[in-house]
């Protein structure tokens, strides 16, 4: 047997190209549905996970899919905003615990949600160092952003414009870092979390500049009545938010009507949550509550049922490659004919011969699952970075 | 030593017959076996080596007779009493020199491969002057080179009989000559009988025995 297997694999080792792609085709005929298999189960464990945290979801009419996708997983928000006004009526129902959820800035590639300390203990979710945020200005760093941008307690962040012809609303804010989260392998590790009202002065809706009472440069005031003062656009606006000039921020308009993208209610117990569902199907409103638990299974529904037509698929492929193998291997014994019939005259047993060919077929699979399994098991560390990459 | 007795063979739907009433082959003996190409040369060491099974008749080597053996057995007789040698070497590609030398050993379990049997394969490459190309495969080989690996590997076993089919055919005269010198002093310091079959009437001073298979026709 230990000359068989030494044989068979001093052949294998001679013949390293072909060898390496019957390996290669034999663990991707395995991979691809075990490999699909673990990815679908890791995405829908991570799915559901965090969907069943959130007991109930609200937002503006439109894609269900993604109210929950960008409130859960900080999916770019494709849905329409609404007015604060909302959230305050909804507390004043006193059957929830309100949190609401602003999310249309960035900080480089992170997201920057807008909310309340609230989301944290909701979320359960520990600071490493530092404290919450606490006045306006300040942010508290997911574990992922603070070790990509190399960020501690005490540095800033800048807020990224929105766009390139936003020349009138955000401004780039210059944020400090009062707090880094620990990580929670979830996607609070790869955002810039800060108070909601600091969203708003990202978006231009309150801002601070210079005083114009004490301004020195007349040239700066271009007219002034008793309710209202016209300045130069030189007038020095704040970029960064300081325990100086925190007096001259101000906002515009009623915050009020100042924009939301989701709130997520914690119903204070089952039946308020019940009555607060049934407020919302009964009343005819521009906003829509879901159950985000419900949502994500409906769409893990439509991933299996496209996971089994492509393992279906796997398996068809796998068959006409079963085929091709076995088609190889004898096409390959019909080749070596001469080197067996050598090994015969010089005194080889034909059961010794038929031990290094089936030992020379079973080494190649053995090495081909042996892959798949190796791949496979990458996809459960790696997998979990595939189905953010996905969700995003 | 070997001896034929009354031997007639006939391949399936083949005209072809090849009788032999009575042949000799004594220890001391370097025979070469000439005759026109068809004329039967290749199945005589078929024959002999136990490869084809004669119709009737007896083929006694060392006074075995491979007519009482099957297919199996004869496996074994071979590869103990039997070094064969072929015109195309037939070396194992993936194997390098010294493995090849050493594959008998490998492919039948009546052969134990020890310490002392690589030492020998050491010692046989060394005669053959390729002691310093054990590693090579036989890709990398010249014909001559190739052709002393196939006798390094007739002659790992110590055969009791040399059977060789036109093993210089493919060579230049150099090599040749080395070839035919190796096999002679073989068989004349081991006291094993030489049998060859050849096309080339300049090798037949190396031997003390011709013979013309037409004769038997």
């Amino acid at each position: 047997m230990v000359h068989s297997i030494f044989l068979a694999l001093q052949y294998l080792k001679y013949r390293w190209g072909k060898t390496i792609l019957l390996i290669l085709a034999i663990s991707l005929v395995l991979f691809i549905p075990m490999g699909l298999n673990i990815l679908t189960n890791q995405g829908s464990e991570k799915l559901t996970r965090r969907a069943m945290d959130t007991p109930l979801l609200i937002g503006s009419l439109g894609s269900q899919t993604e109210l929950v996708l960008s409130t859960l997983y900080f999916k770019e928000p494709k849905i329409s905003s609404f007015s604060y006004k909302k959230v305050n009526d909804l507390k004043n129902t006193n059957l929830a615990h309100v949190i609401p959820v602003h999310m249309r800035y960035q900080v480089r590639d992170y997201r920057i949600i807008g909310t309340s300390s609230d989301y944290f203990t909701f979320r359960q979710l520990k600071l490493e160092s530092g404290r919450v945020m606490t006045m306006l200005g300040e942010c508290v760093l997911g574990a992922t952003v603070a070790k990509k941008l190399n960020k501690s307690v005490g540095d800033f962040v800048i807020s990224s414009p929105a766009g390139a012809f936003d020349v009138a609303g955000s401004y780039p804010l210059k944020m400090k870092i009062t707090g880094i989260l620990e990580p929670s392998q979830t996607k609070d590790d790869e955002v810039v979390f800060t108070d909601i009202k600091t969203s708003w002065v990202i978006s231009g809706l309150a801002h601070g500049h210079q005083d114009v009472k004490v301004v020195t440069n007349d040239s700066l005031l271009l007219s002034k009545t008793n309710s209202n003062a016209v300045v130069s656009p030189a007038l020095l606006s704040y970029t960064e938010i300081t325990a100086d000039n925190i007096d001259s921020f101000h906002f515009h308009g009623n915050p009020e009507s100042f924009p939301v993208d989701a709130m997520i209610a914690i119903p204070k117990d089952k039946k308020s949550g019940l009555m607060l569902r049934g407020r919302f199907e009964t009343n005819p409103s521009d906003l829509q509550i879901l159950v985000p638990k419900l949502i994500i299974d409906n769409l893990i529904n439509t991933v299996v049922s496209v996971k089994n037509i492509v393992i279906l698929t796997a398996i068809i492929i796998g068959f006409a490659t079963t085929i091709i193998l076995i088609l190889v291997f004898a096409l390959s014994i019909q080749l070596r004919q001469q080197e067996i019939k050598t090994l015969r005259y010089i005194g080889a047993e034909k059961r010794r011969i038929n031990q290094i060919l089936g030992i020379e077929i079973l080494l190649t699979l053995i090495l081909g699952l042996l892959l798949a399994v190796i791949l496979s098991f990458s996809l459960k560390y790696f997998g979990l970075n595939l189905i953010d990459n996905f969700i995003s | 030593m070997i001896h034929c007795k009354e031997i007639l063979f006939k391949y399936p739907n083949s005209e072809f017959k090849l009788e032999i009433p009575q042949l000799r082959i004594e220890s001391t003996d370097r025979i070469a076996i000439v005759g026109p190409s068809g004329s039967g040369k290749t199945t005589l060491i078929n024959l002999l080596s136990g490869i084809l099974n004669p119709m009737k008749g007896d083929i006694f080597i060392n006074n075995i007779n491979l007519t009482e053996y099957n297919k199996s057995d004869l496996q074994d007789i071979r590869i103990v009493q039997m070094g064969l040698i072929f015109q195309e070497f037939r070396l194992i590609e993936y194997l390098n020199v010294f493995e090849n030398i050493i594959v008998p050993f490998r492919i039948n379990s009546i052969l134990k491969l020890t310490n002392e049997v690589r030492q020998r394969a050491s010692e046989l490459a060394k005669m053959v002057g390729l002691e310093d190309k054990l590693l090579k495969f036989p890709s990398k080989l010249s014909q001559g080179e190739r052709q002393r690996v196939a006798i390094c590997r007739a002659l790992i076993g110590q055969p009791k009989v040399l059977l060789c089919d036109e093993p210089t055919a493919n060579l230049d005269p150099t090599n040749r000559d080395n070839i035919l010198s190796i096999l002679k002093n073989y068989s004349l310091n081991k006291k094993i009988p030489l049998v060859v079959i050849t096309h080339d009437e300049s090798i037949l001073p190396n031997f003390n025995r011709v013979l013309n298979i037409e004769e038997f026709k």
